[in-house]
């Protein structure tokens, strides 16, 4: 370092710094004198809190509620472990007993019944047709041949337009 | 540690230091009020952290921390003052500087009055970053190491400000020295 900065530096030394305004130093040293923090620290540490009532209610609800939750959510896993076996069972055990297959289905015609003219809304006439047919179901028993057979009679209606020009 | 000795412990505390960090503060912001501003709150936010008594003793922050903590309250300080001057500046209101010319350094005799002044507006005129070591420096006495902690620098970098902050106020106060 040369002389001349050297002899800044001194300069610079020698320099005090000015004292605090009057005005600063009051309000500083009002700040220590306040101690409310100091206090609030203390009182932090020795707090207790106390419920009142109603929240002791509700915490004890509160518990409650999540007890039958938690009750609830164990039976049904439970149950849909008990379900899961089920279905695997149902699944892999093969048809045995009294399992019906069907065999045969049929639908005969038995006959065409006349319904006579109908007039629609827009004026046009239909002539009405009604066929009548017989749906017939068969299941078949493997194990002892027995046989159930349904019958359902059905029908269907038609509308035949007729040309009036 | 009883309440009332320990504010005591602080006065002392702030009667040695005071005047070192009000000097910092001025450094850091642009303006006397902005300055005390800064120093209040700083202490206010210290006597809040540091004025429980360890062990029944009192324990001052150190110095560096002060330091530090004044930086970043003239920093924040500045951002609030940058945003009210813009809002003022856009509804025409006229920012008058209420400050007073303050002395920055202890007199005795209108000469060392008159020197003082001329190295107060030549600190004022070197860049900001040297201006704080040399503060640190010379008036906070704090070491490069502690220095260079306090700003986060290395410290050797923090040394090589302290020169070129010498250097700067060499150029201005005198000017034709080589």
């Amino acid at each position: 370092m040369n002389t001349d900065l050297k002899e800044i530096e001194q300069k610079l030394h020698e320099l005090k710094p000015a004292k605090l305004p009057d005005d600063l130093s009051a309000k500083i040293e009002n700040i220590f004198e306040n101690s409310d923090h100091i206090q609030n620290k203390y009182a932090n540490h020795r707090k207790i809190i106390w419920f009142p009532k109603i929240q002791k209610l509700s915490a004890v609800a509160a518990l409650l509620i999540a007890f039958v939750g938690v009750f609830f959510a164990m039976l049904n896993d439970q149950n849909s472990s008990n379900e899961t076996t089920t279905s695997k069972t149902s699944v892999d055990v093969p048809l045995k007993n009294n399992q019906f297959i069907p065999v045969n289905a049929k639908n005969v015609f038995e006959g065409v019944k006349d319904e006579g003219l109908f007039l629609s809304d827009d004026k046009v006439p239909y002539h009405g047709v009604r066929y009548q047919f017989s749906d017939s179901f068969l299941w078949k028993n493997e194990e002892d041949g027995s046989l159930i057979e349904m019958k359902v009679p059905s029908q269907r209606l038609f509308f035949v337009p007729i040309k009036t020009d | 540690m009883t309440e009332e000795s320990l504010a005591e412990s602080w006065k002392e505390w702030f009667h040695l230091n005071g005047t070192r960090l009000l000097l910092f503060a001025r450094g850091k912001t642009k303006s006397e009020a902005d300055a005390q501003d800064v120093l209040q709150d700083t202490i206010l936010r210290l006597w809040k952290s540091y004025s429980s008594p360890i062990d029944g003793h009192f324990d001052p922050p150190p110095l560096a921390l002060v330091y530090t903590a004044l930086r970043n309250a003239a920093i924040d300080h500045a951002r609030r003052i940058n945003r009210r001057t813009q809002r003022e500046q856009k509804s025409d209101f006229i920012v008058r500087d209420r400050d007073q010319v303050e002395n920055w350094f202890e007199t005795s005799s209108l000469e060392q009055s008159e020197q003082a002044q001329i190295i107060k507006e030549a600190l004022q005129q070197i860049p900001e970053k040297f201006q704080e070591v040399l503060t640190l420096k010379i008036w906070g006495e704090l070491t490069f190491a502690e220095i260079a902690e306090n700003l986060n620098i290395p410290a050797n970098t923090a040394a090589s400000r302290y020169r070129y902050a010498l250097d700067a106020l060499r150029k201005i106060l005198k000017p034709n020295s080589i």
